[in-house]
């Protein structure tokens, strides 16, 4: 039978595995791919996430209550179903690494949801 | 019964559902991770930094190839620039300051992107092009994530 779920403890004889195969997929398989959850693999996961409603022509700051090493990975999305972009709207990590403005580059005010990621974009 | 983890079988299926703060799995998802909901992962990531290999009318030429290990599509992935210390990191890059007029031709003239292509293959992310800035430093992350098929 195919098992889907592996926690196996890590000692002398046998590694540590945290394992999670997807629907279909056998927890014993050796394709990365073919799982949701691995020990070998990293995972990305949120750390704050909310929305704020920039002023045109403006930007409004928003810390993230930790400071990062590398830059950290940002999605926004907007309200309107206009993707980010320069010249409509972006996010800048500030030099503290430990917030970020969003600038709205256009006349009209946008309500823009963040999400900030527990991790960083490189190591 | 209101549980906050479940191993094994929930419903029809079987898996592992972890609730969020406040819930339960009975309240159904989003879910903090389950199983059937596959989660973002990551494949490569790095910082690196390229310098100009040789300088031609005032800008650098660049060339950077960064390998990762090979997937079976080309895979979603974002990178970072910037281009001196004290500067933050750009994504996408802003081509404000690096698009600028340039004459070619016989009284021609057009718009001219300064700035390192960025593309990526099922196996490298790469980096081209000419710039007026001698280093540029990018950090990348590649996503567990098909974005399509690989050439």
């Amino acid at each position: 039978m195919a098992g889907r779920v592996l926690f196996q403890r890590g000692n002398a004889e046998t590694p540590f595995k945290f394992r999670i195969s997807k629907p279909g997929k056998d927890v014993e398989s050796t394709d990365l791919y073919d799982f949701v959850l691995h020990e070998g693999i990293g995972t990305v996961a949120p750390y704050i996430t909310g929305s704020a409603q920039v002023p045109a022509n403006g930007n409004v700051l928003i810390p993230f209550g930790r400071t990062y090493a590398q830059p950290a990975l940002i999605m926004l999305k907007p309200s309107n179903g206009i993707v980010a972009y320069q010249t409509q709207f972006e996010a800048r990590i500030q030099s503290n690494m430990s917030s970020m403005r969003i600038y709205n580059k256009t006349g009209t005010s946008r309500y823009v949801t963040y999400y900030v990621y527990w991790n960083s974009i490189g190591d | 019964m209101a549980d906050k983890i479940i191993i094994g079988k929930n419903g029809d299926e079987h898996g592992i559902w972890v609730a969020r703060p406040g819930q339960t799995v009975q309240d159904g998802g989003p879910y903090l991770m389950s199983s059937v909901g596959d989660m973002l992962k990551i494949h490569a990531q790095g910082s690196i930094k390229s310098t100009g290999l040789n300088q031609s009318q005032g800008l650098w030429r660049h060339k950077l190839e960064v390998p990762f290990p090979e997937l079976p599509f080309i895979p979603l992935a974002f990178m970072g620039l910037k281009t001196s210390s004290s500067e933050p990191f750009q994504f996408p890059p802003d081509l404000y300051n690096s698009i600028v007029t340039e004459f070619y031709g016989t009284g021609n003239w057009g718009y001219v992107s300064h700035l390192p292509k960025i593309g990526m293959s099922h196996k490298a992310l790469y980096f081209v092009g000419w710039t007026d800035h001698y280093e540029c430093h990018f950090n990348y992350t590649v996503f567990l994530l098909k974005l399509r098929e690989k050439f």
